[in-house]
């Protein structure tokens, strides 16, 4: 775990996530790179993931506990690109976080 | 996906029969194409995917579809055919449980038609059951330690103990069972084999004592020829059991002297095997089609395409080996010790660092969900057994969901993200974009034939990541380069593992990753031995092997993100290396553009190491710089760790492109990095970078020196 603790100030680092995240290379800033390593370390447990459709859409996935289960799908949340499911996830991310640790 | 299959080799000769076996899971008919293998990356950004089928009248018929099981779970079997009879007696063992489950364990069963004795975890309690009547034993196991378990049989009752550093019980049951042991003895699963209830542990010093007699009935010792897949019985039966699915042997037992550190040299302290549920190296498949490699078929990558419908299909890919008169110049080798290594690697859906690592979410497809739940398929070295403990062994003779044309990974960089062998596939439709005459040969192949295999090769070629090496393969390729061979080795991370092979069996591969290196999990203090071969293990470069020695450059550095151009040294633009870079604009920078992370340096990167050994006289043409902060030291390489690791403060983190000829003309071109192929294969091979590779190939046909004074 890293011990960043995120709270509302940090939203502000979604507009960056945003308007670099569809870049051929890209290149957070060291405040918003932390901030992902924290919503991406940890267990696989509920880890949201992409599933790549043959049409090449995203659907929404999250990872199970243990070997032998399904990974979910999340039909509801389909993208037609990597940019605009990366922009989901992180805003997801960052409303469950400040929702747990209020 | 609905079908699957595996071949017990990756490489046969022109006359070698191949038999395939074959598990349609809903019982489908299919059918099946034999398809050479020429593109395998479906990324709409690489070139198309091209696979030639090859016209055979065996292949156009409809084959009966039938389910076969993926069983993964090691254990031990000995046949004692009713002579273990004694009323009075005592059973005793050592056993260290790896996993606290809340289904049955099974640690040892006997059984014949009208009997059945079995010793079984549930949670951390210790049953055993008699003719499916069960009895309490011990109600808290100790996971951390061993326990030693013994069972006294008398005419009437039975006593059972247990002592471990938690507990010292004696149990009286008024009964006796007269006979534990029937037919067979399971070491670590049960009867049944629908609920095998395999033991996640270890066990040692098995044995069954006649009082009466006053002699052993059985005398378990696993101290005894570790490298083999037998257990010997010291008693006067000389029982001879046979281990199932590679369990781990040249593990420390209850006796553990701290200063011990190698079985081969101290193998009494060594007479444990440790058990998983999720070991798989055979999956015993019965056969479902064969075929014999006629005369016309020349050396490549061929696959069988086996398919319900054009969406259902799988890929069982093969090597046919070169004719004894080929005359072709090239040799590209197949890295298919790194392929096993890998082989059904869960990274992204069961290793969580994967999205750290690759800076963006990870992307799963059909094959994914396969795997994640199909646990019986087993596990690759990047993976954890299901107790935590590190996997040692990876087999052929199952099948191989990542050794795939088609074939999406998850540390391949952004945009095609391949990995391994479908990565390897862009250099396999480079030679068909260039018409290039080549023979394939795999890892295999040079370790078990050694140089003589490839002597009369002018280029060796090898694949993007060829990581796993044993001792003879390595000895193989220095031979080659040292007799006046020539090596472009087209990838990263190279030569970085030592591994043995099986010497009964050379499907299975064997690396304990000791010491230090990126690996998933270490083994355990004592157990840095093979203990198929009983060779150290570890890096290459702790054996006194460092990949400098062979090519130039090591391992550095590795990210997963973007990956980055080149920047050609001063040195480069002098005359003697225009050779490498004709028909390409006299520029600094090259190779900002790929199918790997949209550059040629990245993934994986390796760099020259003049304390490594990297050769005298080694040339380097050109550094990457402009890596991210993903990218960081590699471990061996962090002695001291002082802030400014990652890739933009870092002045080590380099890719580097060098070229070396020496004395007996012979020499390498390496180009230290994973991506680079991804290049190569951009924009249809035509790219200065695919440019440069023929540049240099071309002068390493030839008989000229490599580097004119």
């Amino acid at each position: 775990m890293t011990r960043l603790l995120i709270n509302q100030k940090h939203r502000k680092f979604i507009k960056e996530f945003n308007k670099k995240i569809g870049n051929q290379k890209f290149n957070p800033s060291l405040e918003l790179q932390r901030i992902l390593n924290k919503f991406r370390v940890g267990k696989k447990e509920n880890k949201y993931v992409l599933h790549l459709e043959k049409d090449r859409r995203y659907v929404l996935a999250v990872l199970p506990k243990n070997r032998g289960e399904k990974i979910k799908l999340y039909r509801e949340h389909i993208f037609k690109s990597l940019k605009q499911a990366e922009i989901f996830v992180f805003k997801r991310r960052f409303d469950e976080y400040l929702r747990l640790y209020k | 996906m609905n079908i699957l299959g595996y071949i017990n080799k990756f490489s046969y000769k022109i006359g070698d029969r191949i038999d395939c076996k074959v598990s349609s899971i809903k019982n489908d008919d299919y059918k099946v194409d034999l398809i050479k293998i020429i593109q395998g990356d479906i990324n709409p950004k690489a070139p198309k995917y091209k696979a030639k089928k090859i016209k055979n009248s065996f292949f156009s018929k409809k084959f009966n579809g039938r389910y076969q099981e993926l069983k993964a779970g090691s254990y031990g079997e000995i046949n004692i055919n009713n002579k273990i009879k004694s009323v009075n007696s005592n059973f005793n063992f050592y056993f260290l449980p790896t996993l606290n489950k809340k289904t049955k364990q099974e640690l040892i069963s006997s059984f014949d038609q009208n009997n059945q004795f079995s010793l079984f975890l549930l949670s951390d309690e210790l049953y055993f059951s008699i003719n499916n009547n069960e009895f309490l034993i011990s109600k808290k196991i100790d996971f951390n330690d061993w326990n030693f378990v013994s069972f006294k049989t008398y005419k009437n009752h039975t006593i059972c103990s247990i002592k471990s550093k938690i507990q010292s019980i004696n149990k009286k049951f008024n009964f006796s069972p007269q006979r534990l042991f029937f037919k067979k003895i399971l070491i670590s699963r049960g009867r049944s084999n629908k609920d095998s209830n395999y033991f996640n542990g270890k066990i040692s010093r098995l044995t069954i004592f006649d009082r009466v007699k006053n002699k052993y009935d059985l005398n378990l010792d696993f101290s005894l020829n570790i490298s083999s897949k037998f257990i010997f019985d010291k008693s006067s039966n000389k029982f001879i059991g046979k281990l199932f699915n590679h369990p781990a042997r040249g593990i420390k037992g209850p006796k553990d002297t701290i200063d011990i550190k190698s079985w081969s040299s101290n193998p009494e302290e060594y007479d444990a095997i440790h058990f998983h549920e999720d070991d798989i190296t055979d999956a015993k498949w019965k056969n479902d089609f064969s075929f014999n490699i006629p005369k016309s078929l020349e050396s490549g990558v061929y696959a069988f395409r086996l398919y319900i419908d054009n969406d259902d299909e799988f890929f069982v890919p093969f090597v046919i080996l070169p004719k004894k008169n080929s005359k072709n110049k090239i040799a590209f080798l197949l890295p298919t010790a790194s392929y096993l290594a890998y082989a059904n690697n869960r990274l992204g859906i069961d290793v969580p660092e994967t999205e750290l690592v690759t800076n963006r979410l990870v992307e799963i497809s059909h094959h994914d969900h396969f795997l994640q739940e199909n646990p019986g398929l087993g596990l690759s070295f990047y993976d954890i057994h299901s107790d935590d403990s590190g996997v040692y062994y990876s087999s052929r003779k199952r099948p191989i969901i990542d050794f795939q044309p088609k074939f999406v990974g998850k540390l391949g960089g952004k945009d095609s993200n391949v990995w391994q062998f479908n990565a390897d596939t862009h250099i396999l439709g480079w030679f068909d974009h260039f018409k290039l005459k080549y023979d394939v040969i795999t890892d295999h192949d040079i370790h078990n034939n050694g140089s003589a295999i490839i002597k009369n090769y002018s280029v060796i070629i090898t694949g993007t990541h060829p990581e796993y090496y044993s001792l003879n393969m390595l000895d193989s390729l220095q031979n080659y380069v040292n007799n006046g061979g020539r090596i472009m080795y087209l990838g990263g991370n190279g030569f970085y593992w030592r591994i043995s092979f099986d010497p009964q069996d050379n499907s299975v591969i064997e690396c304990r990753k000791s010491e230090g290196g990126i690996r998933a999990n270490p083994p355990k203090p004592g157990e840095y031995y093979s203990s198929l071969t009983g060779e150290y293990t570890g890096l290459w470069r702790n054996n006194n092997r460092p990949p400098n020695k062979l090519v130039g450059v090591g391992m550095i550095s590795q990210g997963f993100d973007y990956s980055a151009p080149y920047h050609r040294t001063k040195k480069s633009f002098d005359q003697k290396f225009d050779f490498i870079f004709k028909n390409m604009k006299k520029k600094k920078k090259f190779g900002n553009f790929g199918l790997s992370g949209h550059g040629a340096a990245g993934i994986e990167l390796d760099c020259v190491n003049d304390n490594l050994g990297t050769p005298p006289n080694t040339h380097v043409l050109a550094r990457s710089k402009d890596h991210s902060d993903i990218y960081l030291i590699a471990p061996e390489e962090m002695l001291d760790p002082v802030p400014g690791l990652g890739g933009t403060e870092n002045e080590k983190i380099q890719s580097n492109v060098v070229i070396h000829q020496n004395d007996n003309n012979g020499g390498f071109f390496s180009v230290g990095s994973i991506a680079w192929a991804g290049s190569m294969a951009w924009n249809n091979y035509k790219n200065e970078v695919s440019q440069l590779t023929f540049n240099v190939l071309k002068r390493f046909l030839s008989k000229k020196k490599i580097i004119k004074d």
